[in-house]
C-alpha cells in the first residue's frame, strides 16, 4: 500500500515540477524566423531601395504614361489603362509608400536618436520627405501626422491632412534633416555598414540632398501667391546640389536576382516580348528631343540616341501616340506601323538599361528650379545661367562629348534662347521641356505638367490628350480637360471610408490639387 | 493556387471506430483551448479478442463534373463586333452558319477513376489484442493530372501486465501524393471560360512544339501538362499508453503521443509559360515538417456512496508543436526542359526559412456525479498556459458545468408513470461553458525581413515586414462562452425519436485578423475586441414505420445556425477576408458588423438616398467606389432526409439533402461576362434606358446607351450585385443498394461474411444556381479554406459518380 501512495506522490511531484518550469517551458514565442530590431546602419540601404523601387517606381510606372514618355504596343488590354487615363481605386502607389518605404524611414530616424548617430535621422527623414512629397503631389490630402511613428499601436482610421499642412510638414522634415546633418556629433557614420549606396557616407551630399528637396517642394508653389518664394527657393538651391556627381540616385543591379534590376528594364513590366508595359517612346518626347522650344526649329538634340534607341529598320527615332498603339502608326499618322520601325522602351538608353538608376532627384532639374525661380523673380540673366548649367550637366551625365554639347548651345542661342527668356512662357518653355528631358520617368514631370496647365505654349504642339480617352470621366469636347490626381487605394477608401471622403474617379482625377489653385 | 488539403485526409477511414463531434466549447475543457470551436474525437479501431479475423473492402468510383456553366454559341472571337484572332474575347461578329463551335470547357474534363482497398486483421486473447491495417486510395481526377493517392499502414496492440496494468500503443504511417493543376484564373482549369469558341483550345502547340495560347494567357490545356502541381506527406503518428489502476477505486492514464510529418510541394512553370516573369520557367518548392507531441495524464477516482456514482478526474495535458517550412525559388531554366533548382543560376533562387512554435500547458479537474443513472452532473475547470500570449496574460481559467436528467427513470422511480407504450423515454440536458483561446504564435512583435515581392526592388537589406501582421504586444486571451439545452425523447416503443438541442456561443475579447488601411503602415493586425455570436437549433427526427422481416426507418434532420457580428475592434464596420477575394477585385468574404459573419462585401452601382441608380452624363450607371454588403452565404437552414429499407440481407438507402438560402458569389459568370462568353452577353448591342436619374442635373433619364462590349467589361462586370446568386439546392445525395450474401451460400468457403453495394451520387440537383454545383469553394471543391465557402471563382467542379465494391471478412 505504501509504494502506490508513494508512486503517487511522485507523479504529484512531477506534474508540480512541470509546473514550476512552465515559465521557461513557455517561452518560445520569440520570433524566432526574423529580428525585431537592428541597428539603424543596417537600416539605411533598405529605406533608399524601398523609397525608389518601392514607392518612386510605383508612383511612375503609370505616370510615364499620363507624361507620355512610354506608350504601350496594343489598344487591347489593361496596359494602356494608364496613358488613356482609365484610373480607378486599383493604383498602387499609396500602399507602396505608406507600407513598403515609410516604415523603414521613420524607424531609421528613431534609431538614429536612441543610438546617438544624428545622420540616420537626418537621412530618416529626407527619405520620409521624399515619399510624403511624391505622394501627397498625386493625391493631395494625405495620411501624415496620424501616419506611422514607430512607438504607437497599429492606428485603424488615420485621419488625413490637407496638402497645405502637408506641405509645411515636408519642409519641416526637411530643415529637421539639415539640423541633424549638423550636428557633428555623430556616432555611427551613415556607411558604417555599407549602406549608404548613395553618397558611401558623404554627409555634406546629404545635406544638399536635403536643400534640393526644399528647392523642389517650394518650387511647386507657382500659383499659390507669396507662398512662392524665389528668395528662398534660390538659397534653398545655392545650398542644394552644386555639382556633377552629386545626383540621389543608386546603381540597380544588372547581374543579380530580377528585382536587384532596374524596374524599367524587367520586372515593372518589361519581360512580356508580347505585351510590355511601355513599348515604346511617344511622338512628343522624340519632338521634344528633335526640336527647339518656342521656334520648334528642328535639331536633333544629341541625348536623343543616349535616352532611346534608334528603328532596327532604318535607324531613324519615331514614336506612337498615347492610345493608338502600334496600329496607331508614328504619332498617330498611320504611318510606320511595324514593330521594326520603333526603337524600344525597355534596354534602349541610358534610363532603362537592367543597372540604370533611378534618380530622386538631380543636379541638373535643381539648376532648373533655380532657373525657373530667377525667371519669375526677372533675373533674366540669372537665369540663363542657371538653365544652361542645367542642360549642359543633364548632357554630360548622359555621356555627351563636349563638342556636340557646344554645337548645340551654339544652335540654341543662335535660335534666339536670350530672347525667348525676356518673355515668361518663353523662359518657362525651355526650362519645363528641358525639366521633361532631364526628369525622364519621374513623376515630378507630373508635378510641372500640371503646374503648367499642359499648355501647349510650354510643351509646344505636339503635348495632345491621347487618343481613346477615358471619356466616361473626362469631357471628349473639351482639349484642356486633363488629369488632375489620382484616386485613392481601394484598401484605403474601403478601411478607412470617413477620411478617405470622395473617391470617385470624377472628383479625384479631375480636380486640381491645391497647389494647382489659384 | 489551391491550397493544400486539410491534413485530415490523411487517417484512412476505415481505421476509425467511432467519429464523435462535440460542438461548441463543452469539451474545451477536456481537449484544450484548441476545442474552442468545438472537436472532432476520432477514436480509431483496436484489437478484438477471439480467433483473428481479415477483413477486407474495396470500392471503385467514377466521376463526372456535375454541372458546367452554360456558354453562349452565337458571337465569336474579336472586339467590338469585329473579328480579331489576336482576341482573347468573344465580342466579335456572329458565327456564320456550319462553322465549328468547339466545346472547350467540356473538353477540359474526363471521367475521374477512383479505387479503394482496405484490409486489416484483428485478434487477441484475454490479455492482449492487436490490429493491423493497410489501405490503398488512388483516385484520378475529372481533370488530367489531378490526381490523389494515399497508402497508410497501421498496428495497434494493447496488452495486460499483472492485474493492475496495461500497456498499450499504436503506430500509422501515412503516405498521401496529391497532383493538381492552378485554378481560380484565367490560366487554371476553367480558364475556357475566356477561351472564343472558334479556336479548338486542345490544340495547344504550334508546330514547332511551343506553346499555342491567345494574348497572355496560359491556355489551359497546356498549363494542366505543364505547370504541374504536387504535394507529397510522409505522416507518422505514434501513441503510447498506460493505465494503472492502484485500487479498485482509482486509475491512472498516462498517454504519450506525437504526430510527426514532412510535406514536400512543388510548383513548376514549365518554360514557354505566359505568367511574366516565368516565361523561362521557375520553380517553387517547399519543404515543411511538423510535429504536435502531447503529454496527458490523467488520475481518476470513482466511487459509490449510495445511490450516489462520483467521478473526479484530475489531469495535466503538454502540448509542444513546431513547424519548420523552407521554401525556395527559382527561374530562368538553364536546360529549358529540365525543371529542377539546380537547373536556374544562382543569382535567380531565393530561399527562406519559416519556423512556428507553440507550447501550451494544462491543468484540468472534471468531476462527474450521477444520482441512480437519472440525474447527472458535471462540473469542468481548466487553467491553460499558453506561449503564444504576453507573459503577464499567459494563464487563463475557464469552468464548463453541465446536466442532464432521464424524466422517464425519474417519472418511473417516483411511482408517477408506469411502463406504456406512448412515450419510452425522455431525457433533457443543458450545459454552460466557457472556453479560453490564445493568440496565433509570433504576432506580439513587429519583424523585419529583407525581402519583398515579385514586384517590388530586392531591398538588399532589412526593411519592415509588410508580409507579417503588425505586432502587438497588448493581446489578452479571447473567451467563448455557450450555452446548451436539448431534449432526447422517444415514443411507440422507440420507433418514433426526437434530438433536438438549441445553442447560442458568444465570443468575448475575439482576437481578431484585421485588414488595415495601408496609411496604418501595415495590412494586417491582429486585435483583440471582436464579439461573435452563434445561435443554432438543430435536430434529428427518426421514425422507424415498418419493422421485421422488411423495415423501414426514416431520418429527418434540420440544423439552422447564426452567425452575428456583434462588436468589431476600434471603428472597423467589417472584417475583410484575405483568403477570399475573386476574380476582378469585385467582391469578397468579410464579416460585417451587425450582420453575418459569412458576408459578401462587394462593388455596387452608385445610387440616391432613394435607391434610385445614380448615371453619367451619357445614361449609363456608375460603380460606387467603396463596398457594401451585397449577400449572405450562410444558409438558412439545411436539412436531409435519409430513408432506409431493409428486406432480408438487402437494404436500400437514399438521402435528400436540401440547403436553403446561403448565396454563392458566381465569380464564374463575371469573368464569363468579361470575356463575352456568358449568355447575359446575348444582348448586347441592344439599348437600354437605365431607370435613375442623371447624377449631374438630377433629372430623370431618358437616355438609351447601347450594351456593348464596353458596358459589360467596365461597367457591369465591375458590380458584384448581379453575380450573387441563391445557392439553395434540393439534391439526391445518395442511393445505395447493399446486399449480404446469405451465410448458407458462404458455409462452404472460408468467407464468414460478404457484402455488396452500389451507389451513385448527386444523381439529382435541383437548384436555381446558373452555374457549377453550388457546393463550391474559392478555389474550387474539395479544397479547404472555410473562408473561401460560396465563392464560385473558377475551380474544379464538385462531381457526381458511381461506386461499387465489396467488403468481406474471412
Amino acid at each position: 500500500m505504501n509504494t502506490y501512495v508513494s508512486k503517487l506522490y511522485f507523479l504529484f511531484l512531477g506534474t508540480a515540477l512541470l509546473t514550476s518550469s512552465c515559465k521557461e517551458y513557455l517561452d518560445v514565442n520569440k520570433d524566432p524566423n526574423l529580428p525585431t530590431q537592428v541597428p539603424a546602419a543596417s537600416r539605411l540601404v533598405g529605406t533608399i531601395t524601398t523609397t525608389n523601387g518601392a514607392a518612386m517606381f510605383r508612383g511612375a510606372r503609370e505616370i510615364t504614361g499620363v507624361t507620355q514618355y512610354g506608350v504601350t504596343k496594343l489598344t487591347t488590354g489593361t496596359n494602356r489603362n494608364a496613358e488613356t487615363w482609365r484610373f480607378t481605386a486599383s493604383y498602387f502607389l499609396w500602399q507602396n509608400a505608406y507600407t513598403w518605404a515609410i516604415p523603414n524611414c521613420v524607424d531609421m530616424a528613431l534609431l538614429g536618436e536612441k543610438e546617438g548617430s544624428p545622420h540616420f535621422v537626418g537621412a530618416g527623414k529626407v527619405m520620409l520627405a521624399i515619399n510624403y512629397g511624391m505622394l501627397t503631389d498625386q493625391y493631395g490630402a494625405i495620411v501624415m501626422s496620424e501616419g506611422y511613428d514607430g512607438v504607437s499601436q497599429v492606428k485603424l482610421t488615420p485621419k488625413m491632412d490637407d496638402q497645405q499642412t502637408v506641405y509645411a510638414g515636408i519642409d519641416k522634415l526637411l530643415d529637421e534633416a539639415i539640423v541633424a546633418f549638423n550636428n557633428t556629433n555623430n556616432k555611427t557614420g551613415l556607411n558604417a555598414n555599407g549602406g549608404d549606396i548613395m553618397y558611401a557616407g558623404d554627409v555634406d551630399k546629404w545635406r544638399r540632398l536635403a536643400w534640393s528637396l526644399k528647392a523642389r517642394y517650394l518650387s511647386h508653389l507657382s500659383k499659390k501667391g507669396s507662398l512662392y518664394d524665389s528668395k528662398k527657393i534660390i538659397e534653398a538651391c545655392t545650398n542644394g546640389f552644386n555639382k556633377d556627381g552629386m545626383d540621389a540616385e543608386f546603381a540597380y543591379l544588372a547581374s543579380a536576382q530580377q528585382t536587384d534590376q532596374n524596374p524599367w528594364f524587367s520586372w515593372g513590366g518589361f519581360t512580356s516580348a508580347t505585351d510590355p508595359r511601355y513599348f515604346t517612346y511617344s511622338q512628343f518626347f522624340v519632338d521634344l528631343l528633335s526640336k527647339f522650344p518656342v521656334t520648334e526649329t528642328v535639331f536633333q538634340d544629341p541625348r536623343i540616341s543616349r535616352i532611346m534607341s534608334p528603328a532596327p529598320s532604318d535607324g531613324k527615332y519615331r514614336g506612337l501616340k498615347p492610345g493608338l498603339g502600334l496600329a496607331g502608326g508614328q504619332g498617330g499618322t498611320g504611318q510606320f506601323k511595324n514593330e521594326n520601325d520603333y526603337g524600344k522602351f525597355a534596354n534602349s538608353g541610358f534610363y532603362t538599361k537592367a543597372a540604370s538608376p533611378f534618380p530622386f532627384i538631380t543636379y541638373s532639374e535643381v539648376k532648373l528650379i533655380e532657373a525657373e525661380a530667377r525667371l519669375r523673380s526677372n533675373d533674366v540673366a540669372g537665369a540663363l545661367v542657371a538653365y544652361e548649367e542645367g542642360v549642359k550637366s543633364n548632357m554630360r551625365k548622359l555621356g555627351v562629348t563636349a563638342a556636340e554639347i557646344n554645337t548645340y548651345w551654339t544652335a540654341q542661342l543662335a535660335d534666339g534662347l536670350a530672347a525667348h527668356f525676356t518673355n515668361q512662357t518663353g523662359g518657362l518653355s525651355h526650362i519645363m521641356r528641358q525639366k521633361y528631358i532631364t526628369q525622364c520617368l519621374n513623376p515630378e514631370t507630373w508635378v510641372d505638367m500640371r503646374r503648367m496647365d499642359y499648355s501647349t505654349d510650354i510643351y509646344g504642339p505636339s503635348l495632345q490628350r491621347p487618343a481613346n480617352l477615358n471619356t466616361v470621366i473626362f469631357d471628349a469636347n473639351n482639349a484642356k480637360d486633363w488629369i488632375q490626381a489620382m484616386v485613392y487605394e481601394s484598401n484605403e477608401q474601403n478601411r478607412n471610408p470617413v477620411n478617405v471622403g470622395d473617391n470617385t474617379e470624377k472628383t479625384r482625377l479631375k480636380t486640381p490639387l491645391w497647389w494647382n489653385q489659384p | 493556387m489551391a491550397p493544400s488539403s486539410n491534413r485530415a485526409v490523411d487517417i484512412n477511414p476505415q481505421d476509425i471506430e467511432t467519429v464523435t463531434v462535440l460542438k461548441g466549447p463543452a469539451a474545451a475543457a477536456l481537449y484544450g483551448l484548441r476545442a474552442a470551436s468545438g472537436v472532432v474525437v476520432i477514436t480509431t479501431k483496436k484489437g478484438t479478442n477471439g480467433k483473428a479475423k481479415i477483413n477486407y473492402s474495396n470500392s471503385f468510383s467514377f466521376d463526372i463534373a456535375n454541372r458546367l456553366p452554360k456558354l453562349q454559341s452565337v458571337y465569336k472571337q474579336g472586339e467590338q463586333g469585329v473579328f480579331n484572332p489576336a482576341s482573347v474575347g468573344s465580342w466579335g461578329p456572329k458565327f456564320d452558319a456550319n462553322e465549328p463551335i468547339y466545346d472547350n470547357l467540356g473538353t477540359m474534363f474526363q471521367t475521374g477513376f477512383t479505387q479503394k482497398h482496405d484490409v486489416s486483421v484483428s485478434g487477441g486473447s484475454e490479455r492482449s489484442t492487436f490490429y493491423a491495417s493497410a489501405s490503398r486510395f488512388d483516385q484520378k481526377g475529372i481533370v488530367k493530372n489531378t490526381d490523389f493517392v494515399r497508402n497508410s499502414f497501421r498496428i495497434a496492440a494493447d496488452t495486460k501486465v499483472g492485474t493492475r496494468l496495461s500497456v498499450g500503443g499504436s503506430a500509422s504511417y501515412i503516405k498521401t501524393n496529391r497532383a493538381y493543376v492552378s485554378q481560380g484564373s484565367a490560366n487554371g482549369v476553367m480558364g475556357a471560360v475566356y477561351w472564343p469558341r472558334n479556336d479548338d483550345m486542345t490544340n495547344y502547340l504550334k508546330p514547332d512544339g511551343t506553346q499555342r495560347t491567345i494574348a497572355a494567357n496560359d491556355n489551359p490545356q497546356w498549363s494542366i501538362r505543364n505547370k504541374p502541381i504536387t504535394d507529397d506527406v510522409d505522416r507518422i503518428i505514434a501513441i503510447g499508453n498506460l493505465s494503472y489502476d492502484p485500487f479498485s477505486f482509482l486509475n491512472i492514464t498516462y498517454r504519450l503521443g506525437t504526430d510527426y510529418y514532412t510535406d514536400n510541394f512543388t510548383s513548376i512553370r514549365s518554360t514557354g509559360s505566359m505568367v511574366v516573369g516565368d516565361e523561362k520557367g521557375a520553380i517553387s518548392q517547399s519543404s515543411s515538417n511538423n510535429q504536435i507531441t502531447t503529454s496527458t495524464l490523467l488520475i481518476t477516482a470513482k466511487k459509490s456512496f449510495g445511490n450516489f456514482n462520483a467521478s473526479f478526474t484530475l489531469g495535466n495535458n503538454a502540448e509542444d508543436s513546431k513547424r519548420q517550412t523552407v521554401t525556395w525559388f527559382g527561374r530562368n531554366f538553364i536546360d529549358p526542359n529540365f525543371a529542377s533548382i539546380n537547373n536556374v543560376l544562382e543569382t535567380n533562387r531565393t530561399v527562406s526559412q519559416n519556423t512556428q512554435r507553440r507550447r501550451i500547458v494544462g491543468i484540468f479537474g472534471d468531476l462527474n456525479l450521477d444520482w441512480k443513472g437519472i440525474a447527472f452532473l458535471n462540473f469542468r475547470g481548466r487553467n491553460d498556459w499558453s506561449s503564444t500570449l504576453p507573459v503577464a496574460d499567459q494563464s487563463f481559467f475557464y469552468p464548463a458545468i453541465s446536466g442532464s436528467l432521464v424524466l422517464t427513470d425519474l417519472f418511473k422511480e417516483f411511482g408517477t408513470m408506469s411502463e406504456n407504450n406512448f412515450l419510452s423515454f425522455a431525457k433533457i440536458r443543458a450545459s454552460w461553458a466557457r472556453v479560453g483561446k490564445d493568440a496565433p504564435p509570433h504576432v506580439l512583435t513587429s519583424t523585419l525581413a529583407t525581402v519583398t515581392n515579385d514586384f517590388t526592388i530586392a531591398p538588399r537589406g532589412f526593411i519592415s515586414n509588410v508580409n507579417n501582421y503588425f505586432g502587438n504586444p497588448t493581446l489578452k486571451p479571447e473567451f467563448t462562452n455557450s450555452i446548451e439545452v436539448g431534449a432526447d425523447v422517444r415514443f411507440l416503443r422507440n420507433r418514433l425519436g426526437l434530438d433536438i438541442a438549441y445553442y447560442k456561443t458568444s465570443t468575448d475579447n475575439q482576437i481578431l485578423a484585421t485588414r488595415t488601411p495601408p496609411s496604418s503602415s501595415t495590412f494586417l493586425a491582429y486585435l483583440n475586441g471582436g464579439q461573435i455570436d452563434n445561435e443554432g437549433l438543430e435536430f434529428v427526427l427518426n421514425v422507424q414505420p415498418i419493422r421485421g422481416k422488411f423495415s423501414w426507418s426514416a431520418d429527418l434532420n434540420f440544423a439552422r445556425n447564426r452567425a452575428t457580428v456583434k462588436a468589431l475592434p476600434g471603428t472597423l464596420d467589417r472584417v475583410e477576408l484575405s483568403d477570399a477575394w475573386v476574380a476582378g477585385s469585385v467582391a469578397q468574404g468579410a464579416a460585417f458588423l451587425g450582420g453575418s459573419l459569412f458576408g459578401i462585401n462587394g462593388n455596387v452601382w452608385k445610387r440616391n438616398d432613394k435607391g434610385q441608380l445614380l448615371l453619367d452624363n451619357n445614361g449609363y450607371p456608375q460603380v460606387k467606389s467603396t463596398l457594401e454588403s451585397i449577400g449572405d452565404r450562410a444558409p438558412k437552414w439545411t436539412g436531409g432526409l435519409t430513408n432506409t429499407f431493409t428486406y432480408n440481407s438487402l437494404s436500400l438507402a437514399f438521402m435528400i439533402d436540401v440547403r436553403i438560402g446561403g448565396q454563392v458569389y458566381n465569380a464564374t459568370e463575371n469573368s464569363l461576362v468579361s470575356s463575352g462568353l456568358s449568355m447575359k452577353t446575348l444582348d448586347r448591342g441592344q439599348t437600354k434606358v437605365f431607370d435613375g436619374v442623371i447624377e449631374s442635373s438630377g433629372e430623370a433619364n431618358a437616355k438609351a446607351v447601347v450594351l456593348d462590349q464596353n458596358y459589360y467589361q467596365t461597367l457591369y462586370t465591375k458590380q458584384g450585385y448581379d453575380f450573387v446568386e441563391d445557392g439553395g439546392w434540393y439534391r439526391l445525395r445518395y442511393v445505395t443498394l447493399n446486399y449480404s450474401l446469405p451465410k448458407t451460400l458462404l458455409e462452404k468457403t472460408p468467407i464468414s461474411n460478404l457484402q455488396l453495394f452500389a451507389t451513385g451520387r448527386n444523381l439529382i440537383l435541383i437548384t436555381n444556381y446558373s452555374g457549377v454545383d453550388p457546393e463550391v469553394s474559392g478555389s474550387g471543391a474539395g479544397v479547404g479554406g472555410s473562408g473561401s465557402f460560396g465563392f464560385d471563382n473558377l475551380g474544379i467542379p464538385a462531381t457526381r459518380g458511381f461506386d461499387f465494391g465489396l467488403k468481406l471478412t474471412l
